[in-house]
């Protein structure tokens, strides 16, 4: 399954995005979700699953599920926006809490066995150089934490250009 | 007198890691100040609290690291802020704490670089940032003195920041990890999961469970 994760209005969603359907799941950000709050239930109370009870209660899972993730996203400072980025925040039970060192650093070890493709596709004409090179290393390093086999950091002005890069 | 406005970051507040670590670099801070803390656990800043930000000649950010970046709700804040700044001919020096959960602060180096992008952007100025590895433990580690022991780099890098924001002056980004054997403090955080899961009332393969 490929996971679409994004920022658009609906306007720009319904001229860019694939159809959602069983090979495609798309989670949008028109209703900013609602903020981690670093309880960390989804590791210890509930293992896998956030305990807020909204539609991105079971973002781990369903990143489990995917075989490619791929963010749609503004880029702000060199990170994903805000309501991107709460997804993601949201999305830790992806992971299990145990560390393991890889590249001679510690990161989490992964609840699930499937190695995804991991892409983040930023768009804005207002990106600075500096802001892209913050982004791509951020990129890299969620890549890591996310055990991707694979990731792509891509930045667009045109918005019809994203649609081919699909 | 220096004004100095603090904003936490974390969903935690009063009670967290970011705040902690904060009232242990204010301790080190020379000179008269006035300082306003500011917590910011949702993605909104308040009239008062913008207010507060306009007067500052310091602003000191404090957030844990999430997801290898800025909280989503504390960076839905920046832009809120950084419009304000953007218009007024006062500007603050920004220094920043970032904490991890990982032993090593060279991680929290992209949520630090988001910062700087940050203050760049609303033509600030850039004081510092120190990124801390395994900053909970570090934080709860009270009974050793700062700069001894286990938070001896914690020590050296909060007495450098302290210094700058007295003399309100830019210092090198540092980063640091505890004092203590990074397999000791991986052992230590798993057993710490495991005791977690039995409050809980779940046993230790309950942590594997995967979701359909």
């Amino acid at each position: 399954m490929k996971l679409i994760i994004h920022d658009l209005d609906q306007e720009q969603a319904r001229r860019i995005l694939p159809a959602p359907n069983e090979d495609c799941h798309i989670i949008d950000t028109t209703t900013m979700p609602k903020p981690c709050r670093g309880c960390f239930h989804c590791w210890i109370k509930t293992p896998g699953q956030c305990i807020i009870p909204d539609a991105y209660q079971n973002m781990g899972a369903l990143i489990g599920r995917s075989r490619e993730l791929i963010l749609i996203s503004s880029c702000l400072y060199g990170c994903e926006s805000p309501a991107v980025k709460m997804v993601l925040d949201r999305s830790i039970g992806y992971m299990l809490p145990l560390f393991h060192i890889t590249r001679n650093e510690m990161h989490h070890l992964s609840r699930y066995p499937r190695r995804l493709r991991f892409r983040v596709l930023f768009y804005g004409g207002a990106i600075t150089e500096m802001e892209k090179a913050t982004a791509s290393r951020l990129i890299k390093a969620q890549a890591l934490n996310l055990k991707a086999r694979f990731v792509e950091t891509r930045f667009f002005t045109d918005m019809e250009t994203i649609k081919e890069a699909l | 007198m220096m004004k100095i406005a603090v904003l936490i970051g974390s969903p935690k507040g009063a009670k967290s890691t970011s705040f902690r670590l904060f009232k242990e670099l204010q301790g080190l801070v020379n000179g008269e100040h006035e300082c306003q803390e500011l917590i910011l656990d949702n993605p909104e800043v308040s009239a008062a609290g913008l207010q507060a930000i306009a007067e500052s000649d310091i602003l000191i950010l404090s957030f844990p690291l999430y997801f290898d970046g800025i909280p989503g709700h504390f960076l839905a804040c920046l832009p809120i802020i950084a419009k304000m700044i953007e218009n007024q001919k006062h500007k603050p020096t920004v220094y920043a704490l970032v904490h991890a959960g990982f032993f090593e602060g060279k991680q929290c180096v992209n949520a630090i670089a988001c910062c700087k992008n940050w203050v760049a952007g609303m033509a600030a100025i850039w004081g510092g940032g120190v990124g801390i590895g395994a900053g909970a433990a570090l934080a709860s580690l009270k009974q050793v003195a700062l700069g001894q022991g286990k938070r001896k780099s914690l020590g050296v890098a909060f007495t450098a920041l302290a210094k700058a924001i007295s003399d309100k002056r830019q210092v090198p980004d540092a980063y640091l990890s505890p004092d203590f054997p990074r397999f000791v403090y991986k052992l230590l955080v798993h057993r710490n999961w495991y005791a977690s899961l039995k409050h809980h009332n779940l046993k230790r393969k309950d942590l594997y469970r995967r979701l359909p």
